[in-house]
């Protein structure tokens, strides 16, 4: 990637103005005109360097009250036909595969939103009948310490 | 929030349009005016709901290598270490869990070594053993949430 491209993927990373024209300060920033710009971001959204452009919501104070990391045990062998499984859950925001621990068995990572308890249960019980996986953990967030952007662009 | 204001946060979370005027082109969309829609978004930053309109980075894509983590923490240490976590500018999400591992956190780094160097600096720093649980295949990243 070049200099230039690097340079409006950082601008870009940061907050949009709301202004009729919301582009041209973001252009005016990284030395070009607001088309070219523009023609940048769709290209890096095009190529998957951009996963996605619009806003970045705070689920907890979108109606999303509960929101649970949910590890599930799984075989090697099985675990993959099972996160896929996983994936296609509209609850589910975020599933990977990871490497197992000594101590902590669990390889398939699910970020589960749901209205409520009783939601996130149901939630629970489906994955758990469609994947007939058994053994998981329910990781409830007691406490947010951080959650931010991250600035993968920066020269620090 | 009303069903204005749904409707507004489901049109601009996805299919924001990169285009010279973006918000007059989604006011159109949903028959409102542009000023209307300007300062209803606005109204959704100030109490929170919107942290942000712009672009979303894939890690991958930029090389980057990301590790969730986790430590289990003696509960009257919980604050001190969560502090000392947080203060890594490679932290973006800190949180306290239900569990032994109590700790959760995500670290990311410009390569492996730039990573795993970071990770150990916490573990120093924070007097922690962290356990590391990188991701071996990603099935779905949407932080985009259906409101209505």
């Amino acid at each position: 990637m070049d200099e230039k491209t690097k340079r409006i993927l950082k601008i870009a990373s940061g907050d949009l103005p709301l202004a009729s024209r919301p582009f041209d300060a973001w252009a005016h920033e990284a030395g070009i005109d607001a088309q070219e710009l523009i023609l940048t971001l769709r290209a890096a959204l095009q190529k998957g360097v951009i996963r996605r452009f619009g806003a970045v919501l705070a689920h907890t104070k979108s109606g999303m009250k509960k929101n649970a990391m949910v590890a599930w045990e799984a075989a090697a062998a099985d675990a993959d036909r099972a996160g896929r499984i996983m994936a296609r859950f509209d609850a589910v925001s975020h599933c990977y595969l990871r490497r197992a621990a000594p101590d902590f068995p669990y390889r398939l990572y699910t970020m589960i939103h749901a209205p409520n308890d009783k939601g996130l249960s149901a939630v629970i019980e489906s994955i758990k009948k469609e994947t007939g996986l058994d053994s998981f953990v329910v990781l409830a967030s007691v406490r947010e310490f951080k959650k931010t952007s991250p600035d993968y662009l920066s020269e620090e | 929030m009303d069903a204005t204001d749904k409707e507004i946060l489901k049109n601009i979370q996805e299919d924001f349009p990169l285009a010279e005027t973006p918000f007059a082109d989604v006011a159109r969309r949903l028959d409102l005016s542009e000023t209307e829609l300007i300062s209803r978004i606005a109204a959704l930053k100030e109490a929170g709901v919107i942290r942000r309109v712009g672009a979303v980075l894939d890690a991958k894509s930029l090389g980057v290598a990301t590790v969730l983590c986790a430590a289990r923490v003696d509960q009257e240490r919980i604050e001190e270490v969560a502090g000392i976590v947080s203060s890594f500018r490679q932290v973006t999400h800190n949180y306290q869990r239900d569990g032994d591992y109590n700790l959760w956190f995500t670290v990311w780094g410009k390569d492996e070594q730039d990573l795993e160097r970071t990770v150990g600096e916490i573990e120093a720093q924070a007097a922690v053993w962290v356990t590391r649980l990188p991701a071996v295949k990603t099935y779905k990243i949407r932080a985009v949430f259906d409101l209505t």
